[in-house]
């Protein structure tokens, strides 16, 4: 058993953003360059930026008041997946 | 529309008759498998709520759940978004002097294609299956003299006339040939 600090989960979101973020540019700038005159594509351009503005603005608000220092004990050999919610920081 | 065909090269005579993409309920339908997959995270909560409660109280357990919902949400976000890109950059463009195929095959694939009226030798529409037969949309098989590929316009509305436009241009196509000859013979 040993422990890791919450923020740790923060690197494989950040991964999935990052991967998000770059092929989402890309694509708008595909629109852009070969059809972004039309209202069609202005239209659904705009709502893509606002569902994931949306998104990432409801994920950081849900997660304000997270403790990511908190140590996680990761547990190598499975103890069984309801222990899930369960899980605390360790007692000093 | 005109952003989209300012990109071809075409002849200084040469005018665009008509400019086609995929009928919209094979997009709609994509969005609609795409939110269903969005609507799975709705139903993860539930199913949450129902069985595991603490999970979403839990200090650690919450968090990561949000973390992983929502970098789920974005991935299906973005699926959109590239499916419609896909969508809304395939198109069939129908000049006075050719067709011009655009197929956007992924995000770094593409590929464009053009097609001389006058090679064209036959002409074929086809609606298949209940939807595309109330909504009349369908393929246009186009095949060309010397060539086994064909120009295929994919789920296009009305393929019947487009196959009457596309003959009617090719038969234009031919007269202007046929007049501009003797003139040619004569030089």
């Amino acid at each position: 058993m040993f422990t890791l600090p919450l923020y740790f989960a923060l690197i494989p979101f950040v991964v999935v953003v990052g991967y998000v973020a770059l092929m989402s540019f890309l694509n708008i700038v595909h629109i852009i360059h070969y059809g972004a005159t039309t209202f069609v594509s202005f239209v659904v351009t705009f709502a893509f930026l606002v569902g994931a503005a949306g998104i990432c603005f409801v994920t950081y608000n849900r997660l304000l008041d997270t403790d990511w220092r908190q140590p996680v004990e990761l547990n190598l050999v499975p103890t069984g997946f309801s222990d899930f919610g369960k899980f605390n920081s360790p007692q000093p | 529309m005109i952003g989209s065909i300012a990109h071809f090269h075409l002849q200084p005579d040469e005018k665009v008759i008509m400019s086609l993409r995929r009928h919209p309920i094979v997009f709609l339908a994509e969005a609609a498998v795409i939110a269903i997959l969005g609507l799975a995270t709705v139903l993860a909560y539930f199913l949450i709520v129902w069985y595991q409660p603490d999970w979403l109280t839990g200090p650690i357990s919450r968090p990561l759940l949000v973390l992983a919902g929502s970098a789920y949400l974005l991935l299906v976000w973005h699926f959109f978004i590239a499916r419609f890109v896909d969508f809304y950059l395939d198109m069939w463009v129908l000049t006075t002097e050719k067709i011009l195929n655009v197929e956007q095959h992924s995000l770094f694939s593409r590929t464009v294609s053009e097609l001389d009226l006058a090679m064209i030798q036959d002409v074929t529409s086809e609606v298949r299956g209940i939807l595309p037969t109330i909504l009349n949309y369908g393929y246009v098989h186009v095949q060309t003299a010397g060539e086994v590929k064909r120009f295929v316009f994919e789920q296009v509305p009305n393929p019947e006339a487009v196959r009457g436009k596309i003959l009617q241009l090719v038969e234009e196509e031919r007269r202007r040939t046929v007049a501009a000859k003797p003139a040619l013979d004569q030089k």
